[in-house]
């Protein structure tokens, strides 16, 4: 599921990146090329600013023109571009004002402007009114008086001042429309390349995670396919093992039988006691390869996890008491002290035939281990809802760096021991295997010298480990 | 008492005849399901021990078929086995109509015992 999930978040994110990037080459673009607009707008601007200088420089000067004209020549006619100028004039320098409106440089040039333009059409008025009232050597006096043309120089000088005041900016401009524009440019190939690259980085890596996942896919169907071959390894295994044992357990049953057949007088006739004590060792050495059979074909299905268990709700105290009696004829042989001092009246839910399966393997152990007059305890006691079991002994001990290897298979204490003991070296990987089954644990207490305590500790009603069959 | 052993190990039934023999019960032997199953048909036994795997016809053929014709209720039959039969298929067989287990390999006193006289 949370790889499903990363594929589809992937695809998602590898397919919105490259959208999200062109989206914001777009964006960029469109101010730029807007803000590259504008600055085209101002440079036209700029020209219309220069051609409304050049308007009203013509107007004033058809004034002038005009009136000179009239004056040299007093015929009418020359009244025309006079009038014409005067006509504009004053809409040219609103048209200016208005243009400029946003620059204070200019509207103080303009200002100025309209000053002296008025002082131009006042002055050109007067000679003007001379002239007409035939006083034509007054007016030439003014127009020596160059009056006249100091105001026109000073004119020219403020629509000089005006368009050079428009060049700079358009110098300004055109390098800010150039800058915008190479922006533009710069910002549409550098953004489109690197949502290229997006693009093709994301579809790589869309394409490598397919790739894994059909990899990862193949790998489970082969890992599936493995554990389906494990499985009928296990089974078959598990098949071989209880014919084995079957096989195994058949000529037993021939030489245990003619063994006891012998020690019966009544079937076969007395025998002499080297004979009796021959046919007693063939009986308890059959005794004990049918145990180890047994061991092992239990240790056998822990490791198959084949073991069976079921559970019910039974009483402590009874199994408990069934171990004294299970156990007490060999107590009393051994010359053993065997005491169950439960004091709790505990019910469980849980295997009561393989916890005595495990009761049976420690107490073999423990009488194994004691010395003459020894002594053994069994216990049971509540413990937050679970129920620990112990089984007490007081022989020689454990010693510390002999304790971790007990649980393990064929493991014993003292190779030296072997024979006398007789134990299977199974024993205890039983009792682990089905404490641990059972949902419990199982671990020691030992002083070398004092003793030796196992306990284990099985929960109430608890759900065997699901590797395990509930029958 | 009549009884009659059932086991495909020849070995096995030489030698629990001849100590039942001995303890004054009356041995019939069969070495095969089949030959079993024909002997419990023709004849009255008092308890019939009867092997689980046997090849060809086994032990719980031979349940199947005296449940079927009903005949399994005249006879006390005792399933004997090695093998690592679950309780399960135990507690199966003696609903059918088997009166009890006893595993290979098993004491004599305690198979006289549960033969009883």
């Amino acid at each position: 599921m949370f790889k499903q999930t990363t594929h589809a978040k992937l695809i998602v994110i590898a397919s919105l990146l490259p959208i999200a990037s062109f989206g914001i080459v777009g964006t960029i673009s469109y101010y730029e090329i807007n803000s590259f607009l504008d600055d085209e707008n101002w440079v036209k601007h700029t020209y219309q600013v220069v051609g409304q200088a050049d308007d009203v420089e013509k107007s004033i000067l058809d004034i002038e023109t005009g009136e000179r004209g009239y004056l040299l020549t007093q015929n009418i006619a020359f009244l025309d571009p006079y009038n014409s100028g005067l006509n504009h004039i004053q809409a040219q320098l609103d048209s200016l004002r208005t243009s400029t409106v946003d620059n204070p440089v200019q509207q103080a040039n303009i200002e100025k402007l309209a000053l002296l333009v008025n002082q131009k059409i006042a002055f050109v008025n007067q000679t003007q009114t001379l002239g007409t009232s035939g006083n034509l050597d007054a007016a030439s006096t003014l127009v020596k008086s160059l009056e006249g043309k100091k105001t026109m120089d000073s004119i020219r000088q403020v629509i000089n001042d005006i368009k050079n005041e428009e060049n700079t900016l358009l110098d300004k401009r055109s390098e800010a429309s150039k800058t915008s524009s190479q922006n533009t440019l710069n910002t549409i190939i550098v953004g489109t390349a690197i949502a290229i690259i997006i693009t093709i980085i994301s579809t790589i890596a869309v394409y490598k995670k397919m790739k894994q996942r059909d990899e990862v896919d193949k790998t489970n169907i082969e890992l599936h396919l493995e554990t389906e071959k494990l499985k009928e390894r296990d089974n078959a295994k598990a098949e071989l093992s209880a014919m084995v044992s079957h096989e195994l357990k058949t000529p037993l049953v021939t030489i245990s039988g003619y063994a006891e057949m012998l020690r019966d007088e009544s079937v076969l006739g007395k025998l002499n006691q080297e004979q009796i004590h021959a046919v007693e060792t063939i009986s308890s050495q059959t005794i004990k390869l049918e145990r180890l059979i047994s061991d092992i074909m239990d240790a056998q299905k822990m490791d198959l996890k084949k073991m069976k268990f079921s559970k019910r709700e039974f009483a402590v105290d009874d199994l408990m008491d069934e171990q004294i009696q299970i156990h007490s004829k060999l107590m009393n042989d051994k010359n053993i002290q065997f005491t169950n001092t439960t004091r709790e009246k505990l019910t469980i839910k849980s295997d009561p035939d393989r916890l005595n399966q495990v009761f049976a393997n420690l107490i073999k152990n423990a009488v194994d281990f004691v010395p003459d007059n020894g002594k053994i305890e069994i216990n049971a006691a509540r413990k937050n809802g679970d129920v620990v079991f112990y089984v007490k002994d007081n022989g020689k001990g454990i010693p510390k760096e002999k304790q971790d290897g007990l649980f393990k298979k064929f493991y014993q204490i003292d190779t030296s021991l072997k024979r006398s003991h007789g134990g299977t070296g199974l024993g205890l990987v039983i009792c682990k295997g089905i404490t641990e089954a059972l949902g419990g644990k199982i671990w020691l207490e030992s002083e070398v010298g004092k003793g030796t305590t196992f306990y284990f500790q099985i929960p109430n009603n608890e759900t065997i480990d699901q590797n395990h069959k509930e029958v | 008492m009549k009884v009659l052993l059932i086991d495909d190990n020849e070995t096995i039934t030489e030698m629990m005849s001849k100590y039942l023999t001995a303890k004054g019960h009356q041995c019939s032997v069969a070495n095969d399901g089949r030959s079993g199953l024909a002997l419990i048909n023709e004849k009255k036994f008092d308890v019939v021990l009867l092997d689980l795997a046997m090849p060809d016809f086994t032990g719980v053929d031979v349940i199947e078929d005296l449940s079927k014709s009903g005949k399994i209720k005249d006879n006390k039959i005792i399933l004997f086995t090695a093998s690592s039969i679950t309780d399960g298929e135990i507690d199966t067989l003696i609903k059918k109509g088997a009166h009890s287990c006893l595993k290979k390999p098993v004491k004599l006193a305690v198979l006289l015992q549960v033969i009883g006289g």
